[in-house]
């Protein structure tokens, strides 16, 4: 998969790999290895969805303690 | 800059006038309160990012956590030469990726042993078959050896031989160091070796054997 093809899936699937067609997550998953192209465009498209579908996600205190913690 | 010349507040309430870039450079300076406030900006997106790749909560919390400890650790030689959460973002989605991997690694090398024996079952009379079969065989008693490891030399060995993945993406996705890593290959191929060679001398395993393979296994030879 190029970045190209993986710009125009992300566009029509969304960045849930999980639907995706497996062939095609695994091909995307490939070229997120080696592409920060692809990368960032990833998180493009994630800070799109969560703007638009208002991520609810819960209390990440817990998460955030336990980071700190770790540091 | 992301946030420059501008107050944000993050997830937790936390508000500070600095740009994520200032904040992290202030992190160098060991300054956690810093880091803090980067968390309360960023932790959010970026596990979204990880489950967006892990389709899993709780692994997508485990790997935000990795990303942001990797993000701490790399704070001295981090080169403000991108946006700060462009190169977060990054670390999340590797992180997020490694773990995906190390989750597949154990089904998928049992595929390959299933694919071999497959292999085995379609014509053991024919020279390619009988090599499949002995083929299956070693990997069987890999599979086997492999099973009887240390979780940790199981999962590097894994990673290297079966995802291919190199020793410094094993080393994050493992939480260690390279060094280590290293370590958890040596054993792990020396302490194999012994196990093989062992059931070699008990099977007799060997092309010339191949023939006299356990019964009820539906080999033709």
């Amino acid at each position: 998969m190029d970045l190209k093809l993986f710009e125009a899936r992300l566009k029509a699937l969304g960045a849930v790999l999980d639907r995706w067609p497996p062939e095609e997550a695994e091909a995307a998953l490939d070229l997120l290895t080696t592409s920060e192209a692809a990368q960032d465009l990833f998180a493009q498209v994630t800070a799109q969805d969560m703007g638009v579908f208002d991520e609810p996600g819960g209390d990440l205190t817990p998460l955030a303690d336990r980071i700190a913690r770790n540091l | 800059m992301a946030n420059s010349a501008m107050t944000v507040t993050g997830e937790f309430g936390l508000t500070d006038a600095r740009s994520d870039e200032d904040l992290f450079l202030a992190c160098r300076e060991g300054d956690q309160m810093a880091f803090r406030v980067l968390v309360d900006r960023h932790l959010r997106m970026v596990r979204r990012l990880a489950l967006n790749v892990l389709g899993d909560v709780q692994e997508a919390e485990d790997a935000a956590q990795e990303a942001f400890i990797a993000a701490w650790r790399a704070r001295e030689r981090w080169i403000p030469e991108a946006r700060f959460s462009t190169w977060l973002h990054r670390i999340a989605v590797n992180k997020a990726i490694d773990r995906r991997r190390v989750r597949k690694a154990v089904p998928e090398s049992q595929e390959v042993i299933t694919r071999l024996a497959d292999a085995e079952d379609r014509g053991a009379v024919q020279a390619d078959a009988l090599a499949n079969l002995e083929r299956s065989e070693v990997a069987v008693t890999l599979q086997q050896a492999l099973g009887k490891l240390p979780d940790t030399q199981r999962q590097a060995l894994t990673l290297f031989y079966f995802e291919e993945l190199e020793v410094g993406r094993i080393a994050d996705a493992m939480g260690c160091s390279e060094q280590a890593v290293r370590s958890l290959l040596k054993r792990g191929r020396q302490t194999l070796k012994t196990r093989l060679q062992r059931q070699k001398k008990i099977c007799g395993y060997g092309p010339e054997t191949v023939r006299s393979a356990p019964e009820g296994a539906g080999r033709g030879a």
